[in-house]
């Protein structure tokens, strides 16, 4: 489906627009046609050739032509009238004389048909006004002249006409008709859609009261347009909140107008001349008849188009969040549906050329009653219509034919499952149907052997002797190039002395046959690159597409998938399957792993919506959210007002620190406001100071508030891993995951959490470099695992020590800070380690106050435990500092407290329990000194 | 388009020149593209060029002569086949060309009979 021009959309873009300056880009001077340019006024010199537009199409021409149009069709019906009228005519005139003389011979004698009957006269005229009809038919068809013709003015020597100042570059329009280029009128290849949008347009000035047509008013005609309306239901826009914008946006520009410009009569302004132009020009380069509205939005969504200040166009289209790349996406959406619509009618037309059956068309070949039975003809299914047309694969697709002509060797695709290696085998299954493929493959089949059944069907011993009766078949019947899935499953497979793969090659290698294999870059190293495969094959790598290219592809099956599902998709649906599983999912490949997000949330959304149901871009958020777990869905408001409070629900649990709070905090909303490097995890924190302060209690309050649990956080003890070989157990080996790697993958969106990092081996920091630095670490079985979309908070006792004594001296926090970082934590960690970590951050010893408020906190957890049990129990305000005093040691941090908690206060209950003196209902009150008293339930 | 109404006295004079000019071309472009599309169609070509190969892979002296006369009779089958279309798709492309002046001719001697 490539364009056949040579050159590219940027291309004619950044030709540059120029205009008379005598008569100012109108073509007239005082009522006459400007001498200068000759009345061509303004245009754009490309390739060679001057393209201007001659005719302002106002709304008398337009209504003209209806009317023409009107007159025409009222004729061409008063011809067929008289037509068949006289046929008639002719006809009772018949039946007259068959009544008279009982037969029909007289039929066959000239005085019938000359003896001067006004009925035979009538007939006569008939025929006539018919082959009118045809003439005027035909002729109508051939007014509308193709644009294509413009590409024979193109001169094969790009060198500058002679006169020109210099190679290529015009100065002027006088100075390119001096120099005698070829100049094209634009306006007769105008298609009627267009010419009834400039109509509107006009219309749209007049009630407007605007002094001149702009392109806001070309935007304001397009909107009735029905392909542009369906591009703008694409794009999830209602075309009457558009429209709206719109008219307050001609409103604006009209109060903003010079007065009294072309003495208050209407005209075109010259911006208008500049963007029908270059939609001309993107009508040509992509190789259309005439130029439509699909090229009119796009010109003028895609250019500047500044008037009087002003550029309203693209004030709009921002508005509704139309960027060029989407514009240009969801055009390019439109013109892939119109070629495939032409590639259709060819390929019908060539395939009844192409049998279908087993015999080619020259009878030369034997029938392959084995190769039948385990293979699939996809020429016949190419034939039938069977597959999608193959998109923005022309360039394989013309490597592989390329060699195949060259090199007369057979072809192997090298490239990840996903990536559409079959779609450009089923293209060239195509390509062989229309015969547009080189001699040595024309007249021929393509059949994609299937291996698992061969493998399966015969016992391991037989397996050899069947391949290589399938070779001979294939040998002797010369008129199929065999397809090879999955090549390495043949290196696998071991056939006596030979493996099945060097079967086949010997067989290559003597060009038995054409062979067009595939197979994935992992199992190519590992299998075939050794062998003799790269001597006897030709091996291409097949890259994943960029975005734009893969959404470029699904437009092209949207139709196939919107029947098979019965919905229909936005573009924004599209765009974002492919955006986000680029993004979020990394085992899979486009276009596959885009195509399987929108048939999933297809399904998802018919359930819920019902059949019919329009895929929006947040349905396959939703849906990719749900398979990563990542959050990739628009933020709402319960969940804005959540991370805008994360301090506050993060101090519910975790007394003091603020610091620490308030980064952690910080990263996840910058990372949900997607305003983070992507390439980083979403926040690196290494929390450091003594031990039982918070550190790890931090993280689990983070996994708990935002993550919805405790446990959905990912921790690591580093004691475990301080011997060298434990960096296998993180990242695996010996084709098996890692812990680290596993759990990652598994769910790329957590907390990790490593505590007491600096007990790890140092090969082990090593790989923290990369992790933090690149968000990406390799697996043992050569995966890249992405981390970026993880938060890393590692947890350190360094320095401890020095923390503690510099505490009991009193020593000031800054000072203890700055020592830690610059002296202490170099003891353990190298410096290039540390300056990976988004922030170092040094937790506060505890004080009394933090003590008490923590034992508020621990008392609750118990209070919630036997709540559970219906029992509810109080804690006096004085046995709660007594707790509090107990379990207060600068040194250890909160831990003490647990166990004076535990033992003080569990312990008792537990002991009331068993021996039940508390009972379901009862209260538990707890007094200083440890006393306690039950108030018992009323019991009935 | 100019004016429909005024185009009409135009094309009726326009039309006979028409026909017999860029009509016919076009009838003969016509005319051509059929016969191309039916010559691929029996691939009356493909079977001279393999005249001497073998069908069905049969590579004795038996089977190429047998192959070598079968060919011979589709070949002039086929072309047979071929130039009765050829003859029929020429009679249509005689026939729309002459069309317009057999209705004008017959036209023409009724209302002068009728006149005379």
């Amino acid at each position: 489906m490539a364009d056949n021009k040579n050159f590219t959309q940027e291309t004619w873009q950044s030709a540059p627009f120029i205009w008379c300056d005598h008569c100012l880009g109108s073509g007239q001077v005082g009522g006459k046609t400007c001498p200068e340019c000759q009345g061509i006024g303004a245009g754009v010199y490309f390739q060679g050739i001057l393209f201007h537009w001659s005719k302002v199409y106002n709304s008398l021409l337009g209504k003209m032509k209806k009317f023409n149009l009107f007159i025409y069709r009222l004729i061409n019906i008063i011809l067929m009238i008289f037509a068949a009228g006289g046929a008639g005519f002719l006809g009772w005139h018949i039946y007259k004389v068959w009544l008279q003389t009982g037969e029909f011979w007289f039929l066959l004698e000239k005085t019938f048909w000359l003896s001067g009957d006004w009925s035979v006269a009538a007939f006569a005229l008939g025929g006539l006004l018919v082959c009118f009809f045809a003439y005027r038919v035909m002729m109508y068809g051939e007014i509308k002249k193709s644009l294509q013709r413009v590409s024979d003015l193109i001169s094969q020597d790009k060198a500058a006409p002679a006169g020109l100042a210099s190679a290529g570059i015009a100065q002027s329009i006088a100075e390119l008709l001096r120099a005698k280029v070829p100049v094209v009128d634009l306006y007769p290849y105008a298609a009627d859609g267009l010419l009834f949008t400039l109509e509107r347009s006009w219309d749209l000035a007049i009630a407007g009261k605007s002094q001149e047509v702009t392109p806001l008013h070309l935007l304001g005609g397009l909107l009735d347009a029905g392909e542009v309306r369906l591009m703008l239901m694409r794009l999830g826009i209602n075309p009457a909140e558009f429209g709206n914008k719109l008219v307050k946006a001609v409103m604006l520009q009209t109060r903003n107008e010079t007065p009294n410009v072309n003495g208050g009569k209407l005209t075109w302004n010259l911006n208008l001349r500049k963007a029908l132009i270059y939609a001309g020009l993107d009508a040509w380069s992509s190789n259309f008849r005439q130029v439509g509205d699909v090229n009119a939005f796009y010109s003028v969504g895609s250019l500047d188009y500044t008037v009087n200040q002003y550029n309203l166009v693209k004030d709009i289209l921002e508005e509704f969040k139309i960027s060029p790349n989407i514009l240009k996406n969801i055009i390019e959406w439109g013109k892939i549906k119109q070629r495939l619509s032409d590639h259709l009618e060819l390929f019908q037309e060539l395939a009844r050329l192409k049998p279908t059956g087993n015999m080619n068309r020259a009878m030369t070949s034997l029938a392959t009653p084995l190769l039948n039975n385990l293979s699939h003809d996809y020429t016949r299914s190419a034939s039938y219509g069977h597959f999608l047309p193959c998109i923005n694969r022309d360039k394989e697709i013309n490597e592989i034919l390329q060699s195949i002509e060259s090199t007369q060797q057979s072809v192997l695709l090298v490239g990840h499952n996903g990536i559409g290696k079959t779609s450009i085998i089923e293209g060239i299954a195509q390509l062989m149907v229309m015969e547009k493929v080189p001699p040595q493959i024309q007249d021929k089949r393509l059949l994609v052997l299937d291996v698992p059944t061969l493998l399966s069907s015969v016992s391991p011993q037989e397996i050899p002797q069947v391949l290589q009766q399938l070779i001979q078949e294939i040998g002797r019947s010369r008129n199929i190039v065999l397809v090879l899935e999955n090549l390495e499953m043949l290196a696998n497979n071991v056939g006596g002395a030979f493996s099945l793969l060097e079967v086949i090659l010997q067989a290559l290698e003597n060009r038995v046959f054409y062979c067009i294999a595939t197979t994935t870059p992992q199992a190519y190293v590992e299998f075939l690159e050794n062998s003799k495969v790269p001597q006897v094959m030709t091996v291409l790598q097949i890259q994943e597409l960029d975005i734009d290219s893969n959404i470029q592809i699904i437009e092209g099956q949207s139709g196939y998938l919107e029947n098979k599902h019965q919905v229909f998709f936005t573009y924004d649906a599209i765009a974002k399957a492919v955006k986000l599983s680029d993004e979020y999912i990394y085992d899979q490949y486009l276009p596959a792993k885009a195509i399987k997000v929108l048939e999933s949330a297809a399904l998802a959304v018919k359930q819920q919506r019902g059949g019919s149901a329009i895929i929006l871009g947040e349905d396959v958020a939703q849906e990719i959210a749900a398979k990563t777990g990542i959050p990739v869905t628009q933020l709402t408001q319960d969940e804005a007002e959540k991370l805008l409070n994360l301090e506050k629900e993060i101090h519910k649990r975790v007394v003091g620190q603020e610091e620490a709070v308030e980064m952690v905090s910080s990263s996840l909303r910058r990372a949900r406001a997607e305003l983070r490097d992507t390439n980083r995890p979403i926040a690196n924190f290494l929390f450091v100071g003594p031990t039982g302060v918070g550190k790890t209690e931090l993280a689990k309050a983070v996994s708990e508030v935002y993550f919805g649990n405790e446990e959905a956080m990912i921790r690591f003890d580093m004691s475990e891993y301080q011997d060298k070989a434990s960096i296998y157990r993180l990242i695996g080996q010996n084709k098996e995951g890692g812990l680290l790697t596993e759990a990652v993958r598994r769910k790329p969106f957590a907390l990790l959490l490593f505590d007491e990092l600096e007990k790890a081996h140092p090969d082990i920091l090593n790989l923290f470099l990369q992790i933090l630095d690149d968000g990406r670490l390799t697996d043992g079985l050569g995966r890249v695992i992405d981390f970026s979309n993880a938060i890393i908070i590692a947890t350190s006792n360094a320095g401890a020590k020095y923390v503690q004594a510099a505490i009991t001296e009193n020593r000031p926090m800054e000072e203890i800070k700055e020592h830690l970082l610059t002296v202490e934590l170099q003891n353990y960690y190298r410096p290039e380690f540390l300056n990976r970590f988004d922030g170092i951050i040094t937790f506060k010893p505890l004080t009394a106050d933090n003590i008490l408020a923590i034992t508020r906190l621990l008392l609750v957890k118990v209070q919630k435990r036997l709540a559970a049990k219906q029992i509810s129990v109080e804690f006096s305000e004085d046995f709660v500092r007594e707790l509090a005093h107990l379990g207060f040691d600068p040194l250890f941090g909160a831990r003490p407290l647990k166990r004076v908690i535990q033992q003080r206060v569990d312990d008792s209950l537990a002991n009331q329990l068993l021996s039940a003196k508390i009972k379901s209902r009862d209260k538990v009150i707890f007094e200083a000194g440890g006393a306690i008293r039950v108030e018992e339930a009323r019991r009935l | 388009m100019t004016s429909a109404i005024l185009a009409l006295p135009r094309d009726l004079l326009y039309f006979p020149i028409w026909w017999y000019t860029r009509g016919l071309l076009r009838f003969a472009q016509s005319f051509g593209k059929s016969l191309r599309f039916k010559w691929q169609e029996l691939g009356v070509g493909v079977w001279v060029k393999n005249l001497f190969v073998p069908m069905f892979g049969v590579r004795d002296i038996a089977g190429r002569l047998i192959s070598f006369f079968m060919r011979l009779v589709n070949i002039i089958g086929r072309f047979f086949y071929f130039l009765i279309y050829a003859l029929f798709f020429f009679a249509w492309f005689l026939l729309k060309l002459f069309l317009p002046a057999a209705f004008g001719a017959l036209l023409f001697i009724q209302i002068w009979n009728i006149l005379i």
